[in-house]
């Protein structure tokens, strides 16, 4: 139990650091017309990059821990290695989208980046609950 | 829904299940109490 309070702690809170300090900086810093909202702070798909911290994070939890139960550990650590590949997959689509001046569905992405961090926040508990001894 | 993100979510219940799984097991074996029955080499 206490790999998986250090990881929530230290895994999952401190990666979400900046983009809760963005919101709340875009909050008492906004101006007229557009209201503080999470629409806005995830609309480069940041979230994404949280998403493959967390996932490696998870997978590194598992690296060093002893070979006993190894395929449940090899199951955990390939579906976390997966959503990581996913990540990273849409998130360079929306850096190269957004380094050429593409038009993309922001709405759609930011609904994708939560839906993958959901999947990645799974995944990598079932890699912490894995790595207990 | 998108393919990828149907993919992320099953690849992540996957791996809770697993995860949970295991985690069961092998509490449930560590405080499982041990079963000494006497004479039994004798």
């Amino acid at each position: 139990m206490n790999r998986l309070f250090k990881w929530l702690l230290f895994g999952v809170v401190v990666a979400l650091a900046p983009l809760i300090a963005d919101y709340f900086l875009h909050s008492v810093h906004f101006t007229g017309g557009t209201v503080p909202n999470w629409h806005m702070v995830l609309i480069k798909g940041e979230l994404l990059l949280v998403s493959a911290a967390i996932s490696g994070a998870g997978v590194g939890e598992l690296i060093g821990t002893s070979r006993d139960w190894l395929p449940f550990k090899l199951i955990c650590g390939g579906s976390c290695i997966v959503i990581l590949f996913i990540a990273v997959v849409l998130y360079t689509g929306i850096a190269n989208d957004v380094r050429l001046g593409t038009n993309y569905d922001k709405t759609a992405l930011v609904n994708k980046s939560i839906w993958i961090f959901i999947a990645t926040f799974v995944a990598a508990l079932g890699c912490i609950l894995a790595a207990e001894d | 829904m998108d393919t990828l993100v149907i993919i992320a979510l099953t690849a992540s219940i996957v791996s809770l299940v697993a995860g949970t799984w295991k985690f069961y097991k092998a509490h449930s074996i560590k405080q499982a109490p041990t079963k000494v029955i006497l004479g039994q080499n004798y």
